[in-house]
């Protein structure tokens, strides 16, 4: 495995790092987590690399809230029928 | 106020500690921390099932099947590691099980890697987010066209659904290794489409 991809596949099961990623930790954090991105190039080349997959667009159907609702409802009636 | 509940942890995106207490109350029979995980993972087990089959009518049942039983077998299930992973790995069982009904042993594991994911192959319908300019849209199908089933529904997990390689490796029921290995090897072959 090329260090690239060990290194991505670490970094995104990396709590702290994701939670720079979204721009949610702490200033400390945010700190390590900048200088760390521009230590080296294989950093920043990782850090692109990521957003690029976290972008990756899978396709989504909405459900509207009423749907949910009536779901519910019939889950409902089915576990009072129990 | 069931809406209004939803509505809240939508925008909070819920934290683990109160799943585990809605969980618990679950357990002791609370109908309405049911009502509550029913509404608010309704929408993403929705997605997922989706994914394994293109079947609106049945993934609608199986999550029915899903919560029906999870009800009536309350008080013998164990505490949850991950509540998103127990219901998304319990549906994937349910939707191949209703899928598998009437099929021999034999066939199952071929079957499954025919119908799993198949929504992947149909790249143009699963990349429908227009802000991607057409460049890099493209490079993402190439990618996405690459991987093995198994590949798409890791990365699918991973990246879509933010889950770790545990929650993972519950849902598509292999090891944590294995979970990791998928991701690696769809992340290596993806590695020319993703340059910066």
């Amino acid at each position: 495995m090329s260090k690239i991809t060990s290194l991505i596949t670490e970094l995104i099961e990396n709590q702290s790092f994701l939670e720079w990623l979204e721009g949610r930790c702490s200033e400390d954090e945010n700190m390590n987590w900048n200088f760390w991105s521009k230590e080296e190039e294989l950093h920043m080349t990782a850090v692109s690399k990521i957003k690029r997959l976290r972008s990756m667009p899978f396709s989504h159907q909405s459900i509207h809230l009423s749907e949910t609702l009536s779901e519910w409802e019939k889950l409902k009636k089915d576990i009072e029928k129990e | 106020m069931l809406a209004k509940y939803i509505t809240q942890t939508k925008q909070s995106s819920g934290h683990d500690n109160d799943w585990n207490v809605l969980w618990a109350e679950i357990q002791a029979g609370n109908k309405d921390s049911l009502a509550k995980i029913f509404c608010y993972t309704y929408e993403p087990l929705f997605n997922y099932g989706f994914k394994i089959a293109q079947d609106e009518y049945l993934i609608k049942d199986c999550i029915q099947e899903l919560f029906l039983n999870l009800w009536l077998k309350r008080e013998k299930i164990g505490t949850a590691y991950s509540v998103k992973s127990y219901l998304m790995s319990s549906l994937r069982r349910v939707i191949l099980r209703n899928l598998e009904k009437g099929k021999n042993q034999a066939k199952r594991h071929y079957e499954y890697d025919l119908i799993a994911f198949n929504e992947v192959q149909n790249i143009e319908d699963l990349l429908i987010h227009f802000e991607t300019e057409n460049e890099k849209k493209q490079q993402m199908m190439e990618a996405l066209r690459t991987l093995s089933y198994r590949q798409k529904e890791a990365i699918y997990l991973k990246f879509y659904n933010g889950l770790s390689y545990e929650e993972i490796a519950t849902i598509m029921q292999v090891n944590r290794q294995s979970a990791y290995n998928h991701i690696s090897s769809a992340i290596h072959k993806m590695q020319d489409y993703i340059a910066v």
